[in-house]
């Protein structure tokens, strides 16, 4: 009969705890405030580390898991020898081992040279700082950008040695803001190249140095660029000339498959290690980089979840108080209670059904305030914010434990007062 | 004394104290009494007798110190907390002093709590307590508060409160205190229709004129029955028993 009628019941008890809290408004809003704010931390702060680990893993994950980079570094770390008028700076990856590279590691599917200058552009208006990129067409297989107009370079443009270039969509708005893009000719480094594609800009501007793409970016096939530039730069930088012959800056190595990709790598170190005798080329994986960024971002959102779950816990302490204060405040109603025939678990379940009802309101609200406000940090900072439905749930039941851990003790002393001397307090 | 099989309650030598040490008040002292069931007993003394007391250990509100409670044959002492507290329930019906209404409740909520602790249907309680407000006269002032009730309203829903699980005995303490003639001969009027359906009243009270209406009166001082008086006034019943209550 108790089991039919339960809910019934458990309706009765929260209607009577909405009731007690709207009689008590204010102090009910004021112990809430506490839960609201645990909460509202718990959700923005989770939100923080969720958006902050997904730009980072976005970076990596636009060159792919499948992907190994090899990158030239500049291993001079001498200073002095640096400054010698004739020092002449030779590193990084040359097109010797790239063809190492294709003859003697299997399970490649491609392997894409990069070669990197900086320069500047002139136009009527004024002077952009562009990144020209050599490469080969398989790069635009490689980061999977969409063309928006045109075409992209093909094998047989590096073969003939076409001046050819794609552009980026802003580059070529900013290049040639009356004219058309496609066919019309840029100069840089000395050379001119004809347009003949264009393609999307990244949406998020990535500095990482393994990115692939930037936004001011002008890619030409490499065997032009060699034959124009060569392999040796000579700038002047703060009253020192720095000159430094560098044959290939990046060279992305695509595998057929994740599973070979650590293994490789080592090879290729291996490899490197033998015919370099300097450390001048760092190999990155960003499959590993990926799982050590997801394993930074989680130790952080854990921390994140622990500050905000202290503030939780003294929105629990706010409550268990409130209820205390509430239990001694209702004494002689307990005692009524229980002089009419409560028993003491049904005492416990109406102050504990209570506590739960003014700990999960709070953290309903506390919901509410945790949405808003990862918004606010998003438009005010930049941060990007992703609220995740697992942390809504994940909040509401920590406020539910809340209230019940909190909320038991007060009932569990309520419960244990003796019906006489608690008919008698006044 | 009656034989014990026939009575509801029986108390053998039973003492209440408070407090301990040199500050030990004992509230009643090796009181023996046994009721049977059906019967109209009125409990008179003065002031602090413990008269409240007696009525809480019949109860089984409050704990005796010493001595033999056994109600419907069972040894009360002998039963624990939830034991006690159906007891309560299902058995007694409690009119209290000083009423005890809960404050956050309206009349409708307070006289249905028994129900509600009783596990009955809310709706099916609504209705119980509705009728029971009608026959306390209290129509009008179903969603009004204990506080905004006058003394003698609050008493009625106390009344209605305590008949509303229909209980074996009821146990009122002073519950024509705070009523006019009229409405305090309506009230009694119930409780003798009560005993008339059997059941067993228990009714502390000043007022001679009430007591002389029961089967029973006991005289109490410092703790103690004094006197216990058996004869019934009938000319005084009939007198009383005007009531247009229609139960
Ligand atoms: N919790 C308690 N602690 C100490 N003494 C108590 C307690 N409860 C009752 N007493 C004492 O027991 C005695 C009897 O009290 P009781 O309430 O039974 O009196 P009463 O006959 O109902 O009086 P009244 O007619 O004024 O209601 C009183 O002297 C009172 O002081
Ligand atoms: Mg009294």
């Amino acid at each position: 009969m108790l089991i039919r009628f339960l809910p019934s019941l458990i309706c009765r008890d929260i209607h009577l705890g909405l009731n007690n809290l709207r009689l008590h408004a204010m102090r009910s809003f004021l112990t809430m405030l506490g839960m609201i704010f645990g909460v509202a931390s718990v959700i923005a702060m989770l939100a923080v580390g969720q958006g902050a680990s997904e730009d980072a893993l976005e970076q990596i994950r636009q060159l792919g898991s499948d992907v190994i980079v090899m990158e030239s570094v500049d291993s001079v770390s001498n200073d002095n020898q640096r400054q010698g008028q004739n020092f002449f700076n030779v590193y990084g990856v040359t097109y010797l081992d790239v063809m190492r590279l294709r003859d003697t590691i299997p399970n490649v599917r491609r392997i894409v040279p990069i070669k990197i200058r900086y320069e500047r552009v002139v136009t009527q208006a004024q002077e952009i700082a562009v990144r020209v990129v050599g490469t080969t067409t398989h790069w635009f297989d490689l980061v999977n950008r969409p063309l928006v107009a045109g075409r992209f370079f093909t094998s047989l443009d590096e073969q003939r040695h076409h001046a050819v270039a794609v552009i980026t969509e802003r580059l070529g708005r900013q290049l040639f803001p009356l004219q058309a893009v496609l066919g019309n000719f840029v100069r840089a480094g000395g050379n001119v190249y004809r347009v003949v594609g264009v393609i999307r800009s990244t949406a998020a501007a990535s500095n990482s140095v393994t990115s692939p793409a930037r936004d001011n970016d002008i890619y030409v096939p490499l065997t032009v660029m060699r034959q124009c530039t060569g392999d040796i730069l000579v700038s002047r930088l703060s009253g020192r000339t720095i000159r430094e012959k560098v044959e290939l800056h990046q060279v992305f190595i695509q595998m057929s498959s994740e599973a070979v990709v650590e293994s490789v790598a080592t090879a290729i170190d291996h490899l490197i290690a033998r015919f370099h005798r300097k450390e001048d080329v760092a190999i990155k994986i960003p499959l590993v980089l990926l799982r050590q960024a997801e394993e930074t971002q989680r130790r952080f959102n854990i921390v994140l979840g622990a500050i905000a779950g202290i503030s939780l816990l003294v929105g629990g302490i706010g409550i268990m108080n409130i209820m205390l204060a509430s239990v001694t405040e209702r004494t002689r109603e307990i005692g009524i209670r229980r002089a009419i025939g409560a028993r003491r678990h049904q005492i416990v379940s109406q102050f504990l059904i209570e506590t739960v009802v003014l700990s999960c309101s709070g953290g309903f609200l506390g919901c509410i305030v945790g949405l808003i406000l990862p918004w606010t940090i998003s438009k005010i900072t930049g941060l990007s914010t992703v609220v995740t439905s697992g942390s809504l749930v994940l909040s509401l039941l920590i406020s539910l434990s809340v209230g019940i851990v909190f909320g038991l003790y007060p009932a569990i002393r309520a419960s244990k007062l003796d019906p006489i001397a608690a008919l008698r307090h006044e | 004394m009656a034989a014990k099989n026939d009575a509801l309650i029986v108390l053998q030598q039973v003492s209440r104290c408070y407090g301990a040490g040199d500050s030990l008040i004992s509230a009643l002292n090796n009181v023996d009494l046994s009721i049977e069931s059906g019967k109209t007993v009125a409990i008179l003394g003065r002031s602090g007798s413990g008269k409240s007391t007696l009525l809480n250990v019949i109860g089984c509100l409050d704990p005796i110190s010493a001595g033999t409670y056994q109600l419907n044959d069972q040894d009360v002492s002998k039963l624990d907390d939830d034991a006690l507290s159906i007891l309560r329930l299902e058995s007694f019906g409690f009119i209290f002093q000083s009423f005890h209404l809960i404050p956050q409740l309206n009349v409708l909520e307070n006289i249905e709590l028994p129900l509600y602790y009783l596990g009955v249907e809310a709706k099916l309680a609504r209705e119980r307590a509705k009728s029971l407000a009608a026959i306390m006269s209290l129509d009008d002032r179903w969603l009004h508060r204990p506080a905004q009730l006058s003394g003698g309203q609050q008493q009625r829903v106390a009344i209605a409160r305590a008949l509303v699980n229909d209980p074996a005995i009821l146990l009122a303490d002073e519950p024509t205190g705070n009523l006019d003639a009229a409405t305090g001969s309506q009230i009694l009027s119930v409780l003798h229709r009560l005993a008339d359906e059997g059941k067993t009243v228990v009714t502390v009270t000043h007022d001679q004129s009430v007591a002389y209406t029961m089967d029973r009166r006991l005289y109490m001082l410092d703790g103690r029955i004094v006197r216990t008086d058996e004869s019934r006034n009938e000319a005084r019943t009939s007198e009383i028993n005007v009531g247009d209550f229609s139960c």
